[in-house]
């Protein structure tokens, strides 16, 4: 009886460390190098914290001194007990900003989790208590092991699933010939351009996107086997890239006819090793055009620009620094957003729009690009423009009670950062900042901090830097500008940040959210 | 891949076999090429059957006969899929995917909105119009509220309804003032069915106690003596409304009964052969007046596809009346745009593009996600201020 209640103790016990083991590898694409990485970076930065997990074990490992006591098995059932019931309080009232999703994928894998507990529990029972004991502090860090191991032997299954979804899709999409197919892809701007030109295209056309920042393979296979509808007339398509070949893997599966190149920058450098690797794999989807296709480029972006085309599709080009096909000139910004004039054969056509920043004027024009190729008249266009809506969390302005907030919290980079301090820096009044920094740019990490830090010095009076770790970088840039140090704070979380900004901004204010992380970043 | 498009037909009205008429004729005329036609019928107990066999205009002659062995079906919606589904089956369950829905039913539960209603809380796309205009269009007493809101023409009338049985001396009133002889209609049935014309208030009592077992509520209207019965039809949506060629009926009773309408000289099908003359010999005026009327019309109501609108010329003041709107009308009213070079075909395609513009502009108002990260940080803040 006893035995029983400690092996359900026991499998209560490591719920919580499963369930946040998975939330992890989750947050890391279900990559397990990326996984161990981040595991290696966890303890390297929290080893000193380790007292407090001895003091939590101190009960448990008091029970030792009792000595071979009788009731010792119930005693330990019962901390292990008071222990879980802890650990899932704290768990939910903890908030993480992405939680766990429990997909398909990642019940299975708790299935198979709790199927080797079972074994391994079956076999510790038979211990004596003392060395029962002992290694409950291990049993308490095993699930963050277990899971390599489990995830690698399910790995043949996933891949087998995914397999199926892909050639489902890929069905799909064979039955739907007359599927205008136009691929985006870049280093950002990408999920825009897609909002963008979703909207400038379906008054017209009957056109179907992937949905939120659906990038990837899998991502793009779920939304065609569960969103597209055989009355769509277009497809377009937001492809992503985080290691080499993904994008030609892509290209392939959707073959699409149109594509957009956006602009290329170093993201998931670490990844990719070169900024060579990142230009050709963003080119590739331009290269495995149909000759019949058309690739629309972003003429601003020498990398794009250099790139010495292998296949003969048509180019259109777009741009506002180099003279291109569709050029943007004549661009301003005041409170209420942008203006600014396209000029597409020696005609000038006016435009307005709510959304803030050169990278979004950009946006437009390769979204206007696509759908005036498409037959649709600039006169719609200029309607369809003026009333775009901010996309969310990109230079989102949203009137707070305390402050006006420019929301930029969705995935930033350098040049995405630079843009959105530039239009802060033209906000009346007082201009705040808050930030976590960048993460994925691998080697660079440090010097585009630096950058960021001496960048924020010329365009923010206050800065609310979160994560002392992750921000010290950017606090070298300040300094080096001489920013006053009474006007930077360092805090730990996106939330206390937000607590801080409510004493003290004022209505007048203007708050710039610059990246905000998902939680396997937060610290 | 080609869209399957569902034409649902029959239905629980008093126009059952008209709808099968004008569905017969429009499944002949669609395009094999972009889309494969389900028929959906819908039997007068409302269940829904689906078979090759109710393609053939000549299996309804016996309908026992043709609902022997069938099964019933409804439908389903599965991720972005709609079906047409059997109801009942253990291991194999028929299914055809419907990517369109046609519905060709006149009348109460087909022409009213409530099969509209149906398919719009399914999420299916339909042609046709939008639940409000076909609820407003089918129901006399809204219309003429509508109508008039908007200033258009209507015969002098007055309506009343079941409740108002016990002083029914204010129907006499009413009746007074807009002068004897008048037209009762109920106010939701189509087509000509329960009308009566009175000259007295005696016969106005009997005719509006009996127009009450169709409806619970009538429309009473002065009957115009020398009147011509002028039909346009219009097609689009609310961006550009289109009229066709005008007809004119030509009238054989005081009225156009229910045997006039439809079966008219024994050897129809559906509406195409009443008694009529197309184009209508109208003055120039006239024909372009009742035209502008008819955009007019088709814009209050909010209507989209195909639609009658029916007018009433009083000759000897030389007016002209909005009557009746049909949202679904007989055979479509294809006959009334062939003289405009406008074939069914045609006209059938450009139904259904219509549909499909109105359905992708619905859904990309429901595409708005709405974030909260923030919001719910506000609240809990909120929440730690009162504790």
């Amino acid at each position: 009886m006893t035995t029983l209640m400690l092996f359900l103790s026991l499998l209560l016990f490591v719920y919580i460390p499963s369930k946040e083991a998975i939330h992890m590898y989750q947050q890391n694409r279900y990559q397990q190098e990326r996984y161990l990485y981040w595991i290696k970076q966890t303890v390297q930065r929290k080893y000193r914290n380790i007292w407090k997990y001895i003091i939590a074990f101190l009960p448990v490992l008091g029970l030792l001194t009792l000595r071979n006591y009788e009731g010792m098995t119930t005693l330990l059932a019962l901390l292990l007990f008071i222990y879980s019931y802890l650990c899932i309080k704290i768990d939910n009232n903890k908030v993480y900003i992405k939680p766990l999703v429990y997909t398909n994928r990642v019940q299975r894998l708790l299935a198979v989790h709790y199927l080797v507990y079972c074994l391994l529990f079956y076999i510790y029972i038979q211990w004596t208590v003392n060395v029962q004991i002992v290694c409950i502090p291990l049993i308490f860090f095993l699930p963050w092991l277990l899971l390599v191991p489990i995830s690698f032997c399910v790995l043949p299954i996933e891949k087998q699933i995914r397999k199926y979804y892909v050639r489902d899709a890929r069905r799909i999409l064979s039955e739907q010939a007359d599927l205008l197919k136009i691929g985006i892809t870049g280093s950002y701007g990408k999920t825009s351009v897609k909002t963008i030109l979703q909207s400038l295209l379906c008054d017209e056309y009957y056109s179907f996107m992937t949905p939120h920042s659906y990038n990837n393979l899998m991502g793009i296979t779920i939304s065609i086997r569960t969103l597209l509808k055989p009355l769509h007339e277009i497809f377009v398509c937001e492809m992503g890239a985080d290691h080499v070949h993904e994008i030609d893997e892509l290209s392939k599966f959707i073959q699409p006819q149109m594509a957009i190149v956006t602009a290329i920058g170093p993201q998931h450098l670490q990844t990719f090793q070169t900024m060579e690797n990142i230009v050709h794999e963003k080119m590739t989807l331009v290269e495995n055009l149909p000759n019949h296709g058309i690739a629309f480029l972003n003429k601003d972006d020498t990398n794009i620009q250099q790139y010495p085309l292998k296949n003969k599709c048509d180019i259109v080009w777009f741009g506002i620094h180099e003279e291109a096909d569709y050029q943007a000139c004549n661009i301003q910004y005041t409170k209420d957003g942008t203006t600014f004039q396209i000029l597409h054969k020696g005609r000038y056509y006016d435009m307005k729009t709510r959304l803030l920043g050169e990278h979004n004027v950009s946006n437009i024009l390769a979204a206007v690009a696509v759908a005036h190729t498409m037959k649709i008249p600039f006169e719609k266009l200029t309607f369809i423009i003026e009333q775009l809506p901010y996309v969310e969390h990109r230079l989102q302005v949203r009137e707070m009670p305390n402050y006006t907030l420019i929301d930029n919290a969705y995935n930033s980079n350098p040049k995405g950062a630079y843009y959105a301090l530039q239009v802060l820096k033209q906000m009346p009044k007082r201009r705040l900042l808050v930030t976590p920094g960048f993460i994925d740019l691998g080697s660079i990490t440090k010097e585009e901090h630096r950058t960021f830090g001496k960048q924020i010095a010329s365009c923010c009076d206050i800065v609310i830097l979160v994560g002392q770790q992750q921000t010290k970088d950017i606090l070298t840039g300040l300094h080096e500008e001489q920013f006053p140090q009474q006007h930077i704070h360092v805090v730990s979380t996106i939330h206390e940040a937000f607590q801080l900004l409510n004493s003290i901004a004022t209505k007048e204010d203007t708050v710039l959210i610059e990246n905000d992380l998902p939680d396997a970043f937060n610290h | 891949m080609k869209i399957q498009l569902g034409v649902m037909f029959g239905g629980e009205s008093v126009e059952h076999e008209i709808s099968i008429l004008s569905a017969m004729q429009l499944i002949k005329a669609l395009d094999k090429e972009k889309y494969d036609v389900i028929p959906i019928y819908v039997a007068k107990n409302k269940e829904m059957y689906t078979d090759q066999s109710f393609m053939e205009i000549e299996n309804y002659k016996d309908l026992t006969e043709l609902l022997k062995d069938k099964k019933t079906y409804h439908f389903l919606r599965k991720k972005q899929h709609f079906y047409l589904e059997q109801k009942n089956g253990l291991l194999k369950k028929k299914s055809y995917r419907i990517d369109l829905v046609f519905p060709m039913l006149h009348g109460t539960n087909g022409e009213d909105g409530s099969m509209q209603g149906y398919l719009k809380t399914i999420g299916i796309p339909f042609c046709q119009s939008d639940v409000c205009s076909c609820a407003i269009g089918q129901d006399k007493v809204m219309m003429k509220k509508l109508l008039s809101y908007a200033g258009l023409p209507l015969v002098p009338w007055f309506y009343t309804t079941v409740y108002d049985i016990k002083n029914s001396s204010v129907w006499f009133e009413k009746a007074k003032a807009l002068g004897y002889p008048l037209i009762i209609k109920p106010a939701n049935l189509g087509s000509s069915v329960g009308i009566q014309v009175v000259h007295d208030e005696d016969q106005l009592h009997k005719a509006i106690l009996e127009s009450f077992q169709y409806d619970d509520k009538v429309v009473i209207e002065k009957v115009i003596t020398n009147l011509r019965e002028v039909n346009a039809s219009v097609l689009g949506d609310m961006e550009h409304y289109e009229v066709s060629c005008l007809e004119e009926v030509i009238k054989q009773d005081a009225i156009l009964s229910y045997e006039d309408k439809y079966q008219g000289n024994g050897k129809a099908k559906g509406m195409a052969s009443a008694s009529r003359e197309i184009p209508a010999s109208l003055s120039e005026e006239q024909a372009q007046q009742i035209q502008l009327l008819a955009q007019r019309v088709a814009y209050e109501m909010e209507v989209s596809g195909v639609v009658r609108i029916d007018f009433l010329i009083d000759v000897d003041n030389d007016c002209i009346f909005v009557n009746e709107i049909n949202t679904i009308p007989g055979s479509l009213a294809f006959y009334l745009w062939q003289p405009k070079g406008v074939s069914f075909k045609d006209l059938l395609d450009r139904i259904l593009l219509i549909a499909l513009k109105r359905y992708r502009r619905k859904e990309k108002m429901v595409f708005t996600y709405e974030t909260n990260i923030l919001k719910d940080y506000d609240q809990r803040q909120g929440s730690k201020g009162k504790g």
